[in-house]
Order: structure tokens, then C-alpha cells, then sequence
């Protein structure tokens, strides 16, 4: 994540206090911030963004690379502190004209408006977010502002501060997200934006509330019924040019939505004509269910999904392979398949068989509805979805039934199951794609014993969120090096330093692939104090070294106390006191490197114990030895024996030497 | 001492153990037999004194049993030897040369001569071992010396636990910090 100025002292800190804010402009607030008119800058507004909202991270990058567009510009972010903790602060380009929708309110806005404002404006956004690779997800009326009071050039808000689609009414989002948790729409495609484009042109003519009232289930089941067009239109056809295009955005089929190209067309005054819908979700043969019949897949995964007991004694109860093929002929017939719907197993043999009801029934509503959501208990959420979905759900509290249906959904083999059917199902969207969103969970949380999983998938999939921990109170830490500099301080002030904390962990393991490696190695961290001051020492090493954070003495000086008591009770007293020597000329020069890297405890602790194990090896022989020379020798020993013999015909030699030269001189 | 050299010790008391059990070979006494008849044949005079005056040592050698035998036999033989040579020089080169062994051996201090060197192999065959044992022991008291030192340096560098309950550091060891428990 960028890094804003933090503004801490100056005439920005007077401002900072109050998050240099003036009043609050509720008309620009979003699911992510708040926001404020500048005291000082009437041509601009503060966004002060809630810190347990993830920013959209890619988005708020694409920013600083759009060409100017209809986009409120983007002027800085900083870091402010507030009463209740630092928060980011966003300054913004302030429309001061009216909103179209309250303009629209009754009457609906005018042809020309529409036609020679509105779409070309969004029109030319959209292109240029699409170009850097950024979906908006909340073009609807209440975000489309007037430059001034003259109307004549309309400018769309900024995307980057709440869930891709988290602020939207479910009226303007597609069939497959309309019925997921708010936070869980995921970021969608380019076609999701023209698809909310043309229910917003539609909202502005018509100048009404297109939902009438209706819950998100029932303006489903109209859409799927109707399409969208008719659905929402009310089955009046709408005279004029804009018939075309809204019959163009509106196609509920992406592939044949209108998009960027045919938008430019329409604008540029080329006669285009809208496809005819096609129809890719009807069964073969109605099927019958509980007290309705079904002609459409996604109508029937709602169903099914409504009431997972009933749902998964109707499937269990049909022969799968007959039943597809009278309703879904056009779905796989392999047994690996059958198998993988009934029970979750696929070709990998490592897979774990999961039968239960909820399971089986989102399994199967994957099959129905593969560019649909995961349907998973209270977890209805977009495979894209997942990460702002859970970080609201956490959001909520310890308890909340999504966080747990979410935590589950991770945790357990059923994404990559699900993640299989769809890839084998016709329409089920590329695997790579659903893949790539949880390509950094396999990574991360592959060893499910690991009790910060759930916190590791958090930031791995909101790398625009800071990290939660309450150990960090108020601070922004949105950066491993952040993190370091907080614990430092924190470390500095004497604190409470408990690093037993699965935020940390898994915000250290979501966003350093060297802490993520260093935490492979403790299956059981959070259990032994001892081994994860250990790790998080040498994290925060590597970080220190990594990112140039400069000494750091105090933190030095907290991991040298806990390592002490280990060091002492090495059984090496030479070992000890070369350590406890070393240690404070370490803690003093506050190099956690050097410290990690002269006290890896676990190297330490093995060469102590392999040496005491060989001297005490050493010890045993040599008592044996002492047994054995202590004991008594007498002459009839053997080795007396043999060596006074030895030495007798030595001496013996000796003696007639001495006999054959002296008596031969004689 | 070395593994090495314990391990050849401990084979040559195995083999001479082996080697101890069983009787002297026939073949030494054939080749004894052959020499004294050819030596009777041709020196028939000398041959007589050396056999007689080294009786004892073919007693001893015919006797002998245990370990090292051969090397007490070869003592007693040599120390025996010792006392015959001086009168088989004057037989050859001094004043009895020529003489017959009757006359060498009507001469009672030969035989004392010869056979008291004889009992001073014996004896020496006697006390060897003892003194052996003497020196094995002191050998070992030195070694147990200082493979005691090494003992008690483990226990001060690895702390009681290294040797048992009941070992104890040494003071200045003991002064050090212990380990933490």
C-alpha cells in the first residue's frame, strides 16, 4: 500500500485532531468513510475511511494512473490520527452541483441529459478504469454529481473506499450478484459496470426507486423471469434511441452485454442493435421441487439454497446421473463428477469426503449456478467476494454466524471442490480465474492446523486492510515495516508486547513471504511462547534488515528478556555464559538481524542438548572405565602374567648376554 | 591407552589363553632328540654337560603350563644357560679344554653353579608376575587419575545432571549459575 504523510505536528495537526475536517457531507458518504466538507478547500472533501473496511487497494492505485476523466480526482491521502485510532484520510474533488438522483426524483431526467452527459461521462470513466484494470462497482444514481450549478458535466465518485459493490442496491447489480451479502459481491467484471450503467440511465428516466419495494430474491426471480430489461422496465417498452441501449446494457447474458466498443458505436451515432437474449439457464424439463417447479438453474439454486435440510434430502434422494440427464444434459457424466457432487471427492486422492448437508447442497447449487455465488449457509458470497465479505463479517463481532459459515468455508476443502465443479460445468467460469482468487489461500492457510488461518485468507485477500490486532491500538499499521515500528514503540513505552495474536500472525504471514515461511515452521505457535518469540524475532529481523528500519533497542531489548530464561537454561555452561555475554552486546546495538540470526534458539537449544548427550555418553564410558581400573590386580591376572613373563625373558636375555660376553673374555 | 592397543592386548591374552591349554608340541622334542644324538655324536663330551647341566630347563620346559608359558621357559632356560656357558667355554678355549664330562661333572661346584642359575630363573619366573601387577597397578591408578579429572571437568562444564544424582561440580563450578531449571 502507498504510503500517505502522517501528519503529526504543524498547522496540519490542529487540523489532524478534528482530521482536518470541517461538516459532514452525508450525500458523499460510502460503506467505507464519511465524509467532510475542508475547511480550507471548498473545491474539495475529506473521506475519513473506516479502519476495519479494507480500501480497495488496486483501485485506489489505479487512481494516480487515470487520464482525467468524470471521476472525482484523487488529490492526497494521508494518515490522520482521530479519537478513535489513525485513519486515512482522502481529499477529493468536491462536485458542488446537485445529485442526479435528486434531480431525477419524480419527473426522471431529460433526454439530452442522458444522452449527451451522463453516458458519454461514464462512458469515458469506465473505459479508463478498465484500462487500468479496475471494475467501479458503484455507479448508481446517488453517486453521479453535477460538476457546479450550470449541469453541464457530470462527474461519477470514487470506487476505491468501500467493497466493490458494497454500497450498490441490489437492483443494479446482475442476476449472480444480487442475491450475496452486501460485502460479498465481489469486484465483477467490466460488464457488471454497464450492466449498473443502464439500470442507473433507466432509474434516471423514469425518476423512481426501480426495486418498487421488491427484496433481492423477488427482483431475482423477476429478472430471471423477465430478463432484465422488461423486468425492470415494468414491461413497457421505452420509445426513443435510449431503447436501444438500455436493451444493449441491460442483456443479462455478459458475453453478449453491451461493453466499452459498443457503447463508443452507440455514442458516436452508429446504428447498433441490442442481441437477442439468450437462453443458457433453462433445464431441459421442469423440475419439480417442494411445492413449485423450476425452469431455470439459478431459480432452482435459490430454492435449494433457501433450505438446506429439505434441499439435501431432495438430492440425496435422486439418482444424480439419471436426473442430469433428463434436466442438465449438457453436465459432465463422469463418476469423478458424480462423486464430486455427492461427496466433495475429486481426483485427488488427498481429499477429504464431505457429506454433510450444507456441503452437499452448495455443491450442488455450484453445479446449477456456476457464475453464481457460493451458496454456503448464512455465507452467500462471490468467489471474488470472499475477502471484503469476511473482513465485514469479522467486522461484526466474535459470534457472527457469516464470519463462522466463512471461517468454515475456508477452512475446509469445499472452495476447491466447488472450485472444480464450476470449471467442469459449461458456462462455470474459467478455473484460472477462480483459481487466481484463491490461489493465495492454498498458500497460506495449506496447513489448516494453523489457528490464524482465517486471519492469514483476511489479509491475503484485503491487502488494503491494515492489520486489526488490538495490540496496536489506534496505530496505522498497514505495512509489515509498520508493524515493526509499532511493536518498537510500543516495546520503547514499556508496553505489554503479546505477539500470541492470530491478527498478527496472519497479517505478518498474508503480507511477508518470509514470515509466512518462518511461520510454516511452528505448527503449534500460539501454544509455546517461547518458540514464537523466537519466529517473530527473526520476522521482525528480516523486516528490520528488508525494509532499512534502522536500530531498534527497545525491541531488542524485549526479545533479549525472553530469551534469556532459555539461554539459562542451556546445560552448557561455557555455552551459557558465551550467550549471556553475546545477548547484551546485541540487545545494546538493537539489531534484531544480528540477534535472530546469533541466538536461533532452536539451532542453539540442539547443539546444547546433542553436546550433553555425548558427554554424558563420554561420563558412562569413562565410570566404566574407572570400574575397571579400579579393581584389583593380582600376579594370576592374565596381563600380569603375560607381561612378568615378557619381562622376565627380557631380563633373562639380558643375564645371558652378560654370561656369554664376560665368560667368553674369560 | 589407545583402543587400538587395548584391542591387540586383550587378542594376545585371548590367543595365549587359547594357547595355554594344550601340552608343549611333540615336534620341539624330536628336534631336541635329533640335536642331542647328533651332538653326542660328534661332541659326545660337551654335548653330555650342556645336557646335564640344563636338565632343570627341560623340566621346566616339559612343565610349564599357563600363560606365558614359553616365555618362563625360555627365562629359566636362559638364566640356566647363563650358568653352563662358563664351562662349556673352558671346555672349548679354557683350562678344562679337551676334558671329559666326567671330569666337568665330578666337580660339585658346576653343578651348583649350573643349577642355582637355574633357581635364580626360577625365581625371577616367580616374581615377575608380581612385579607386573605392581606396575599395572600403578598404570592404572594414574589413568584412573586423570580420567577422573576429565570426569569432573564434564560435570563442571554440563552441570549433575551429565553423570547422575549424586554427582557434584567442583566449587569454583559450583559458583557459576546454574542452569535455570
Amino acid at each position: 500500500m502507498a504510503q500517505p504523510a502522517i501528519a503529526t505536528d504543524g498547522p496540519d495537526a490542529a487540523r489532524a485532531e478534528r482530521g482536518g475536517v470541517g461538516s459532514r457531507l452525508p450525500a458523499f458518504d460510502t460503506a467505507g468513510g464519511e465524509a467532510f466538507a475542508m475547511d480550507d478547500a471548498p473545491a474539495a472533501y475529506a473521506l475519513l475511511h473506516n479502519r476495519r473496511i479494507p480500501l480497495r487497494q488496486a483501485a485506489a492505485d489505479a487512481y494516480a494512473r487515470l487520464r482525467p476523466t468524470a471521476l472525482v480526482k484523487l488529490i492526497e491521502q494521508r494518515v490522520v490520527d482521530q479519537p478513535g485510532g489513525a485513519r486515512l484520510l482522502s481529499v477529493l474533488e468536491r462536485p458542488s452541483g446537485p445529485c442526479l438522483a435528486d434531480l431525477a426524483l419524480g419527473q426522471g431526467l431529460p433526454d439530452r441529459i442522458i444522452r449527451h452527459q451522463l453516458v458519454p461521462a461514464v462512458a469515458g470513466a469506465l473505459r479508463a478504469l478498465h484500462e487500468a484494470g479496475v471494475t467501479h462497482r458503484g455507479i448508481n444514481p446517488k453517486r453521479l454529481f453535477f460538476q457546479d450549478a450550470s449541469l453541464d458535466r457530470v462527474r461519477l465518485m470514487e470506487c476505491f473506499s468501500a467493497p466493490p459493490g458494497g454500497d450498490q442496491p441490489a437492483v443494479f447489480e446482475p442476476i449472480e450478484r444480487m442475491t450475496t451479502l452486501a460485502a460479498g459481491r465481489g469486484e465483477g467484471t467490466p460488464a457488471d459496470d454497464y450492466y449498473a450503467l443502464g439500470v442507473t440511465v433507466l432509474a434516471l428516466i423514469k425518476g423512481q426507486d426501480l426495486a418498487q419495494g421488491r427484496s433481492p430474491e423477488q427482483l431475482m426471480a423477476a429478472k430471471i423471469a423477465h430478463g432484465s430489461y422488461w423486468a425492470l422496465t415494468g414491461g413497457a417498452e421505452l420509445a426513443g434511441g435510449l431503447n436501444v441501449l438500455l436493451r444493449g446494457l441491460l442483456q443479462d447474458e455478459p458475453k453478449q452485454r453491451w461493453g466499452g466498443d459498443e457503447l463508443a458505436d452507440w455514442l458516436g451515432g452508429a446504428n447498433r442493435t441490442a442481441a437477442t437474449p439468450a437462453d443458457n439457464w433453462s433445464f431441459a424439463r421442469q423440475v419439480n421441487y417442494g411445492a413449485g417447479s423450476y425452469g431455470d438453474r439459478r431459480a432452482l439454486a435459490q430454492a435449494l439454497a433457501a433450505d438446506t435440510g429439505e434441499a439435501a434430502a431432495y438430492i440425496k434422494k435422486q439418482d444424480l446421473e439419471h436426473w442430469l440427464s433428463l434436466h442438465l444434459p449438457q453436465a459432465p457424466t463422469t463418476s469423478e463428477f458424480f462423486r464430486l457432487i455427492l461427496h466433495g471427492q475429486g481426483g485427488r486422492r488427498s481429499d477429504i469426503a464431505l457429506g454433510g448437508p450444507d456441503y452437499l447442497v452448495a455443491r450442488f447449487c455450484a453445479m446449477l449456478d456456476p457464475m453464481g455465488p457460493i451458496r454456503f449457509r448464512h455465507a452467500v458470497v462471490m468467489p471474488d467476494g470472499l475477502g471484503p465479505a469476511l473482513a465485514d463479517a469479522l467486522n461484526q463481532g466474535p459470534g457472527s454466524p457469516v464470519a463462522e459459515d466463512l471461517a468454515d468455508l475456508i477452512l475446509s476443502p469445499l472452495l476447491s471442490s466447488l472450485g472444480d465443479i464450476v470449471s467442469m460445468m459449461p458456462g462455470g467460469v474459467r478455473r484460472g480465474s477462480f483459481s487466481s482468487d484463491l490461489a493465495k489461500l492454498a498458500k497460506l492457510i495449506h496447513a489448516r492446523s494453523q489457528n490464524d488461518a482465517v486471519e492469514r485468507a483476511l489479509y491475503a485477500l484485503n491487502p488494503g486492510l491494515i492489520c486489526q490486532s488490538a495490540l496496536f491500538g489506534h496505530r496505522w499499521v498497514a505495512t509489515p515495516a509498520d508493524l515493526a515500528r509499532a511493536a518498537e514503540a510500543l516495546a520503547a513505552a514499556k508496553a505489554n508486547l503479546d505477539f500470541a495474536d492470530a491478527h498478527i500472525t496472519g497479517f505478518l504471514a498474508a503480507n511477508s513471504k518470509d514470515a509466512a515461511a518462518e511461520f510454516r515452521r511452528l505448527p503449534a505457535a500460539h501454544r509455546d511462547g517461547q518458540a514464537l518469540a523466537s519466529v517473530m524475532l527473526s520476522v521482525l529481523g528480516k523486516l528490520q534488515q528488508l525494509d532499512a528500519l534502522g536500530p531498534m533497542p527497545a525491541l531488542g531489548g524485549y526479545f533479549g528478556k525472553r530469551l534469556l530464561p532459555a539461554l539459562r537454561k542451556l546445560k552448557s555452561s561455557s555455552m551459557r555464559e558465551r550467550a549471556e555475554k553475546r545477548l547484551q552486546a546485541v540487545i545494546d546495538k538493537g539489531d534484531l538481524e544480528l540477534m535472530a540470526r546469533l541466538f536461533d534458539l532452536p539451532s542453539i537449544q540442539r547443539k546444547d542438548l546433542s553436546g550433553f548427550n555425548t558427554a554424558r555418553g563420554k561420563v558412562n564410558l569413562i565410570d566404566r572405565r574407572l570400574l575397571a581400573l579400579e579393581a584389583k590386580v593380582l600376579p594370576s591376572d592374565p596381563l600380569p602374567l603375560l607381561y612378568g613373563a615378557r619381562g622376565g625373558a627380557l631380563f633373562a636375555t639380558l643375564v645371558l648376554a652378560a654370561a656369554a660376553v664376560f665368560g667368553g673374555m674369560s | 591407552m589407545s583402543a587400538a592397543k587395548k584391542v591387540r592386548q586383550a587378542r594376545q591374552v585371548r590367543q595365549q589363553t587359547l594357547r595355554a591349554r594344550h601340552a608343549p608340541g611333540l615336534q620341539n622334542w624330536v628336534l631336541l632328540v635329533v640335536f642331542s644324538l647328533a651332538g653326542l655324536g660328534f661332541f659326545p663330551h660337551l654335548t653330555m654337560v650342556i645336557l646335564v647341566g640344563m636338565m632343570p630347563s627341560l623340566v621346566g620346559y616339559a612343565l610349564a603350563r599357563g600363560l606365558g608359558r614359553g616365555q618362563r621357559a625360555y627365562t629359566l632356560a636362559a638364566f640356566n644357560l647363563a650358568g653352563v656357558l662358563p664351562y662349556v667355554f673352558d671346555m672349548l678355549w679354557g683350562v678344562r679344554q679337551g676334558a671329559s664330562a666326567a671330569l666337568v661333572l665330578s666337580d660339585v661346584y658346576a653343578w651348583f653353579v649350573m643349577y642355582a642359575a637355574a633357581a635364580l630363573g626360577a625365581m625371577v619366573n616367580w616374581t615377575a608376575p608380581a612385579a607386573a601387577a605392581f606396575f599395572i597397578a600403578q598404570r592404572n591408578r594414574d589413568q584412573a587419575r586423570a580420567l577422573r579429572r576429565v570426569r569432573q571437568s564434564l560435570i563442571d562444564e554440563w552441570g549433575a545432571e551429565v553423570a547422575g544424582a549424586d554427582a557434584k561440580p567442583t566449587p569454583a563450578a559450583a559458583a557459576a549459575p546454574a542452569p535455570a531449571p
